[in-house]
């Protein structure tokens, strides 16, 4: 391994701020139905009680080779995380554990995507970083060419 | 309306060329059970969904599956990519050569390209979302196969990621499907 380490720095930073936010219930409760996220984005599935392992299959782990591909593994699993509570509040739009920590994620989303277009570039076209000749929507890798997350 | 990422929902990095898992894998792009059909399947039916939450899950899930439609796509791009044609025509993508060169098509492993008579939309919520948790569950099982074909590590990392969302989806529809078959007057 490197010493990229998601899985502790995420679990610590969000069990720490679960645990300033909610009471000791929720957080005990959140953090038995869901995966930590970078557990989360790795396997593909939040939400322990719906993992389905394929044979002997372990979830492949993703090692960043750049400081770039840290931050966007960082973004991914956070944007991730947020996309399944989502699609969970979608059909249970009252559960308050969960939409708080749909907002945990997603204040955590926009400031690691502002970070990560403020160093590398814009992934949205409003990103506030697109404001120089070249345009640097066209001039950065595009997703499908090789060793681009 | 849509906005684009320019990401991929999960990497994909395929370092090893590979002819005849681009042939297989290509199915989960323009085939019966692939991504672009899950994508206007739920994208479509959504109109007719009796409330906000299935409005809601098909917009969501819809849309995701777009964001699949490109990792898949990527992935027969980079198994493809600096193909010559003698070893396109050794894979069995001749005839593929022939019509398409270098691009990307969506077909089935068998070249059957995409039709929307793989998805149906009844205007029935119960059973559109029946035929849409039936629609993941083949995914699944595709995925599966596909999985069972390849050793290369690049390829099974995303597949293994890609089956397990269509578990995820198949039981955020079955819980829809639950709530509106007790739900009254829909």
């Amino acid at each position: 391994m490197n010493n990229y380490n998601y899985f502790d720095v995420f679990n610590e930073t969000f069990l720490g701020t679960t645990a300033q936010n909610t009471n000791n219930n929720n957080n005990n409760m959140s953090t038995s139905i869901l995966y930590g996220p970078y557990e989360g984005f790795i396997k593909g599935n939040l939400f322990r009680n719906l993992y389905q392992q394929y044979k002997n299959y372990q979830p492949a782990p993703l090692t960043p080779r750049s400081e770039q591909e840290e931050a966007l593994l960082n973004l991914n699993q956070i944007q991730f995380a947020m996309h399944e509570l989502n699609l969970y509040l979608d059909n249970f739009p009252n559960d308050t554990n969960m939409m708080n920590q749909f907002a945990m994620f997603r204040n955590t989303y926009n400031r690691l995507l502002s970070d990560y277009e403020n160093k590398y570039g814009a992934i949205t076209i409003n990103s506030p970083t697109l404001n120089t000749v070249p345009f640097g929507w066209v001039e950065k890798a595009w997703p499908w060419d090789r060793r681009s997350m | 309306m849509w906005q684009y990422q320019k990401k991929l929902q999960y990497p994909v990095d395929i370092k090893q060329k590979d002819l005849r898992m681009a042939k297989y894998l290509v199915t989960q792009y323009g085939g019966a059970n692939g991504e672009m059909a899950a994508a206007l399947r739920y994208l479509n039916q959504r109109y007719t969904m009796p409330d906000e939450r299935g409005k809601a899950l098909l917009t969501d899930i819809g849309t995701e599956e777009l964001a699949h439609i490109e990792m898949i796509s990527t992935m027969i791009y980079q198994l493809t990519k600096d193909a010559t044609i003698e070893e396109l025509e050794a894979a069995g993508l001749g005839t593929n050569y022939a019509e398409h060169g270098q691009s990307l098509y969506p077909t089935d492993s068998n070249g059957v390209p995409f039709t929307v008579a793989y998805f149906a939309a009844t205007g029935d919520p119960l059973a559109d979302l029946y035929e849409d948790m039936a629609a993941e569950q083949k995914a699944r099982a595709v995925y599966e196969n596909l999985i069972d074909m390849t050793n290369d590590p690049d390829v099974i990392g995303p597949l293994l990621w890609l089956r397990q969302r269509e578990i995820v989806h198949f039981n955020r529809f079955k819980e829809l499907y639950e709530y509106y078959k007790n739900m009254k007057n829909i």
